[in-house]
This record gives structure tokens, C-alpha cells and sequence, in this order.
């Protein structure tokens, strides 16, 4: 039996019957379908840490997509809050261990092929307590990152984002020394000092403006003091590819 | 300048064609000055008369260029056509140098849109497989049955762009070649070349 390879233009035919049953058959169902009511597959999760004893906390939280809004006012928890995601089978958790009166707490999600390539976006919204010292590290692929911790005792504080805005608000921060480090791709850099503060900032910068309130230096390093020698000591080290960075004092704000 | 010289430089000029086909180009063009001669003309009048025998290999390079391209197709060949013809002169820089890049970015650009529906076509059927024997969820933001016969039409529709895109090559391959044949027979002043 001799097999005869089909020509162009009967693959053409064929492809384009195929095409048309297929497209036909895909809007008949999308029509049916639409009839029926979507799950909503968005979800969230509360989460609450209690002191129980705790002397420190580290927490790493790394997310691909979404917004990650910090603030005080945490009563009776070391963390408390809520994530949320636009997907529930990816409702990522916060998972924590504790060794040697020592929290670590981090992020924890299901993820699969499809998930690291789609991705999905999630919304975190942490408040701290303010009872023990604090570590925390904060990663965000893709997104802003809001802080405003409030007094909080924010002992180390690492903010990383790929794309996307960070907006930093210590000014209620009562500390002694406060080492940060932040790193941005591509996006605005905001913030904001207690007036009360010796501040030295370390600056990698790509392209973008740098407005500066309070604040005097050079491209090597800027500066803030004040006259009370027991001030809170703050080393900020920036890299920045692309945006704007904005360094303020409290009063230079009010003013 | 005298036959010989002439002669010389117009053999010179027709390096890029076959021999055959030098052979007579030249036989012709001495012809052509023994039947001047005859008439009581100088060589050098009858090499005034005639053009500049750079001018006509070129010509001569270029008309075989393009037969060899109709004759045997190939993307090469058509492209050693084409530079040939651009080469007799600026005007042709414009009327033959604009219109091939505009049908290059033109096919280039189907071919990118075919490509990428073929490529969409299986990633959406296969994420709505997965999705429908429970391996994912949340990918698709509709219904997973209709995106598996919708991914098999995007797929279909994609390699049915690729083929028509094979067929108008096939067929801006021959217009092109009637083309640079009319515009070398313009250049050249008639119709035979």
C-alpha cells in the first residue's frame, strides 16, 4: 500500500475546517458557560503570631507580584494581619518556627510550573507589635512595598523590589541604631526620617531625581544630624537602577 | 577608443555572467563595429556611439542574474538579483531598495504573527487540559472547556498564516523577478536585454 503525502493546499483545508469547528465549538461553550456563575476564586487569610514568651523576630517575606503594606499597631500579637490573593489554590501562608526564644516567620505557598509563569498578585497587609526587637527582610518582585511601622522595634530592615514603588515612614521609630539596606530595580524610593536623628545615607543611584529635605552631602554619602547627642543612629545603604529618590526629616515635612 | 580596448573593457565588465553568453555578447558588439567600419565610420566614433562598456556589463551582469534567479529559485539568487539591479543606479536604489524592504518587514511581521499564535495555540489547550484533570487551577480567568477548542483554532489559524505566507512568497518571488526584469529593460532603454 503506497502512502501519498497530502498536498499544501488540502493541509490548508483541512487546517482551516479544523479552525472553524474549533472556534464554532469553543464559543458555543463560552456562551454556556458564561450562563453558569464563576467561583470566585479570590481568597484571603488572617494570621496572628502571640508574644508567648518571644524575645526576637526575623522574618523574610518574599513575594513575586503584589503589595506588601507594613504598619504598627499590633496589640497583643508579635505579627498580626491578612494576605490575600487573586487565586485561591496560590493563597500563600505565613509560616513561622521559633528556636531559642527566636521567631523566624516567612512566607510559604504552593506554586507549580504554571504559577511561576503566570504568576498572580498578592496583597499583604502586616501590622507589627511593638514589644521585641525586630528583623525583617522584605522582597517584592514585582510591586510596592508601604511601610509605616510605626515604633516599632525595628533592630535590622532589608527592603528589595524588582519594579515598583517603597515608601518608608520611620519617623516614629525609637531605636538607638538602624541599619537598612535598600534595593530597587526600577521605581520611587520615599523616605521619611525622625527630625531627631543622625542619619547617614549611602547612595547607588542609575537614573532619576534625588530630592532631598533635611539633608546635605554629596553623590558619596548625605547626611542629617541634630544637636541631641543620645539620637537614634540610622544607615541607610540605597541601589537603584531607575526612579526617583526622595529623603525627608520630619520637620522638613511639616514644613 | 578603439575596438580592441573597447572590446576588452566590455569583457571585463561581463565577468559575473556564463561564458556562452559573454561569448556572444561580444561577437555582437564586434559585429557591430566591423559594420560601422564598413560604413566609413572610425572605431572611436562607433565606441562614442555606444555606451560605457562598465554600463553594459552591468546591465548584461545583472538581466543574467535575475534569469538565473527565475530559472533556478532561491533566496540567494533573488537576492544577488536584486543587488545587481540596485547597483545601475540611484533611481533604482529607491524603486527597488524601498519596495523590498516594505515586503520584507510585511512578511517578517506575518510570520511573527503566525509563529506566536502557533506557539499560543497548544500553551492555551494545555493549560486548560491541566486544567480541567485538576493538575492546576486559577490559570484561566474563562471557561477551561472552551479554551481547549479555542487554543486548537488559534493553533490552526497560526500555521494557516505560515502557509499562506509560503504561497504570497511564492508568488511576490515570481512579481519580483518580472520587476527587476522590467526595471533592467527600463534602464537599458528596450525590451531585450
Amino acid at each position: 500500500m503506497i502512502c501519498t503525502l497530502p498536498s499544501t493546499r488540502q493541509i490548508f483545508c483541512w487546517l482551516f475546517l479544523i479552525m472553524i469547528l474549533s472556534f464554532g465549538l469553543g464559543g458555543i461553550v463560552l456562551l454556556i458557560e458564561s450562563d453558569k456563575t464563576k467561583p470566585d476564586l479570590e481568597e484571603s487569610s488572617d494570621f496572628r503570631i502571640p508574644y508567648d514568651g518571644i524575645e526576637t523576630v526575623r522574618m523574610n517575606l518574599k513575594v513575586d507580584t503584589g503589595t506588601i503594606n507594613i504598619t504598627d499597631g499590633s496589640m497583643e500579637e508579635i505579627l498580626s494581619g491578612k494576605v490575600h490573593a487573586d487565586t485561591n489554590h496560590y493563597l500563600p501562608r505565613l509560616t513561622h518556627a521559633i528556636t531559642n526564644k527566636t521567631l523566624f516567620a516567612s512566607d510559604d505557598r504552593h506554586s507549580d510550573l504554571f504559577h511561576e509563569m503566570i504568576g498572580g498578585e498578592e496583597k499583604w497587609d502586616i501590622r507589627l507589635g511593638n514589644q521585641i526587637p525586630m528583623s525583617l527582610m522584605i522582597s517584592v518582585g514585582a510591586g510596592d512595598i508601604h511601610m509605616a511601622p510605626g515604633d516599632a522595634q525595628i533592630s535590622e530592615l532589608a527592603l528589595e523590589s524588582g519594579a515598583g514603588s517603597i515608601f518608608l515612614n520611620i519617623t516614629a521609630w525609637k531605636g538607638k541604631d538602624l541599619p537598612i539596606r535598600i534595593e530597587n530595580g526600577a521605581g520611587d524610593i520615599t523616605i521619611l526620617f525622625p527630625d531627631q536623628s543622625h542619619v547617614s545615607v549611602s547612595l547607588d543611584r542609575g537614573l532619576g531625581n534625588l530630592l532631598l529635605t533635611g539633608f546635605s552631602g554629596n553623590a558619596h554619602g548625605y547626611y542629617h544630624t541634630t544637636d541631641k547627642p543620645d539620637a537614634p543612629v540610622i544607615h541607610v545603604t540605597i541601589s537603584q537602577g531607575l526612579g526617583d529618590v526622595t529623603l525627608r526629616t520630619e520637620n522638613a515635612m511639616k514644613k | 577608443m578603439q575596438k580592441d580596448e573597447y572590446l576588452k573593457k566590455l569583457a571585463s565588465a561581463l565577468s559575473g555572467i556564463p561564458d556562452a553568453q559573454k561569448k556572444d555578447i561580444l561577437a555582437d558588439y564586434a559585429e557591430h563595429f566591423e559594420m560601422g567600419v564598413l560604413d566609413g565610420r572610425s572605431e572611436e566614433e562607433i565606441s562614442e556611439a555606444l555606451e560605457d562598456p562598465r554600463t553594459i556589463g552591468r546591465e548584461y551582469t545583472a538581466a543574467a542574474l535575475v534569469k538565473n534567479a527565475e530559472a533556478d529559485p532561491s533566496a540567494g539568487g533573488l537576492g544577488r538579483a536584486i543587488l545587481a539591479t540596485i547597483g545601475l543606479g540611484l533611481f533604482n536604489l529607491i524603486v527597488v531598495l524601498i519596495p523590498l524592504i516594505c515586503i520584507i518587514m510585511v512578511l517578517a511581521v506575518l510570520f511573527l504573527i503566525g509563529f506566536s499564535l502557533c506557539c499560543a495555540g497548544p500553551i492555551l489547550t494545555g493549560g486548560a487540559v491541566l486544567e480541567l484533570l485538576g493538575i492546576v487551577s486559577g490559570v484561566l480567568f474563562f471557561s477551561a472547556p472552551a479554551a481547549v477548542f479555542l487554543g486548537i483554532g488559534i493553533t490552526c489559524l497560526g500555521l494557516l498564516i505560515l502557509i499562506m505566507e509560503y504561497w504570497l512568497i511564492r508568488v511576490l518571488y515570481r512579481i519580483g523577478i518580472r520587476y527587476l526584469k522590467w526595471n533592467i529593460a527600463v534602464i537599458h532603454g528596450s525590451e531585450q536585454i
